[in-house]
């Protein structure tokens, strides 16, 4: 799975800035089968790797077997309806042709409808981190107890969690507007344009930063899980690790996107 | 030294408050030393539990500055003033810096954290002396000296969040048992060890390494016990 998103994060902010990436662009990558197979399995992985974590998060909140079975049922069937929506965009996405309008071109509602949602996430992404910063600054200058925020595991964690939740929110928005590309091209990059505005391009810096460092962070785990004992006092030293290295790989992107940007 | 002690008393507080004092600091004095500074000169109404003073029975696991540490272990001069001690996180407060540790030591009990040599071939009254292979008990020796302080339950963010999940020194002690070389297969131990506040619900944080104050590492504990280290 780390391969496809990086692969798809590369293709994205990298090689290209995504408010460059019309319905042209991709009726292009999808007349081969395999970029949409590809992208496919990218969507499938991603998905239910989402899902499963996001699950797991509210599964440790929702007490009750009731509500607990309500909370299965909603992460199923949002899987499910989220699947379906990408799977017919990636099914029919040859059809695409940048700027025409499709069958679903009448619902001029539904860029405004995503770009709002993506708006609203960006928001949040930016209150989240501006929490994060908060305890650093507590942190810093101790001006009340720092909480468990002493410990490095904890920065670690709370970072997975909050790039995870931000990821999975994004991911939502994309397979809601990847699909338009078939049925409404030209409200496709009526959406897409929208990204470049400037109060989304830290969205999208940060949206590179979590994918990478919640991708190296997880095989970071998965590592010290396997060398168990040969790595048992190895969380820090790792930790800061990822840390660097994720910076190291966000730089260029943000490069290409000052770069890129109108 | 400033003190910052967190103060709740749930029979007549809102909610906790922290209060400060000045301590004479005099050279070797432990955070424990300090608390009782405050007892003595300041306010005796101040609750804190210990007992040993020599960082042996773990009585007096606090959070200082942030992180889980025995009061008695932990000298002044490496603190940062102002010192701000509170009691163990995620754990009910009875008074002050004293926590009702009954959560804790029923989620231990849960594992069933008995040595239980149940098979008469190995412990019956005929049975040969067991043998026990040395490299079997390499890293379980490590890892038997927890002293049930709580510092890592309290140090836990999954804890926190999850109530179900039986936390570090649980499932360190259901480690410990299980790759026992003597103990028969773990049964009902297994249950409570892969259930739902088992360790698949332990998200591999790493706070309870760091705040172990004996130096045990309950998450290689759950990671060796994920891995079905202690399958036979």
């Amino acid at each position: 799975m780390v391969v496809f998103v990086l692969g798809h994060l590369f293709i994205m902010h990298y090689q290209h800035v995504p408010a460059s990436t019309g319905a042209a662009f991709v009726g292009r990558r999808w007349a081969g089968a395999a970029w949409r197979a590809f992208d496919w399995v990218l969507l499938a992985l991603a998905l239910s790797h989402g899902v499963a974590g996001a699950h797991a998060v509210l599964r440790e909140r929702v007490r009750g077997p009731r509500a607990r079975t309500v909370l299965d049922g909603a992460a199923v069937a949002g899987a499910t309806i989220f699947a379906a929506l990408g799977t017919l965009a990636v099914a029919a996405g040859s059809r695409a042709a940048g700027g025409s309008p499709g069958p679903l071109s009448v619902h001029a509602w539904i860029p405004a409808a995503l770009l709002g949602g993506l708006l609203a996430l960006a928001t949040l992404t930016y209150l989240a981190l501006l929490g994060v910063a908060a305890a650093a600054a507590a942190y810093v200058l101790r001006r009340f107890p720092a909480g468990r925020w002493s410990y490095p595991g904890q920065w670690a964690f709370a970072l997975n969690r909050i790039a995870g939740l931000g990821v999975l929110g994004f991911l939502l928005l994309h397979v809601a507007d990847v699909a338009m590309v078939p049925f409404a091209p030209d409200l496709y990059d009526r959406t897409v344009a929208g990204y470049a505005l400037p109060y989304l391009a830290p969205m999208e810096i940060l949206l590179v930063t979590a994918v990478v460092y919640h991708a190296l962070n997880g095989l970071r785990l998965m590592a010290l899980e396997a060398l168990d004992r040969r790595a048992a006092r190895a969380h820090v030293l790792s930790f800061a690790v990822v840390v660097v290295v994720t910076a190291l790989l966000v730089i260029p992107s943000v490069v290409v996107l000052l770069q890129g940007r109108p | 030294m400033i003190f910052r002690v967190k103060r709740f008393d749930p029979t007549c507080d809102r909610r906790p408050s922290w209060r400060a004092y000045t301590v004479d600091v005099r050279p070797k004095m432990s955070v424990l030393d300090g608390l009782f500074w405050i007892l003595e000169h300041a306010d005796s109404t101040l609750s804190f539990r210990y007992s040993c003073r020599a960082g042996m029975c773990g009585s007096c696991a606090m959070v200082v500055n942030g992180r889980e540490a025995l009061a008695c272990r932990l000298r002044l001069a490496h603190v940062a003033a102002p010192v701000h001690v509170e009691p163990l996180r995620s754990l009910p407060v009875i008074k002050d810096l004293v926590v009702d540790m009954t959560p804790f030591f029923e989620k231990y009990r849960a594992v069933d954290p008995f040595y239980r040599a149940e098979d008469p071939a190995v412990t019956g009254p005929a049975a040969a002396p067991a043998v026990v292979r040395p490299e079997s008990r390499e890293l379980v020796d490590l890892q038997l000296g927890c002293i049930s302080c709580g510092a890592c339950y309290s140090a836990c963010p999954v804890v926190a969040l999850n109530p179900e999940f039986l936390g570090p020194a649980a499932l360190n002690r259901a480690y410990v048992l299980s790759a026992d070389e003597r103990e028969p297969a773990a049964g009902d131990r297994a249950a409570a060890i892969l259930g739902d506040g088992g360790v698949h619900a332990c998200h591999a944080v790493g706070n309870c390494v760091a705040a172990c104050p004996v130096g045990i590492n309950p998450l290689l504990s759950i990671q060796l016990l994920r891995k079905g280290a202690t399958d036979r």
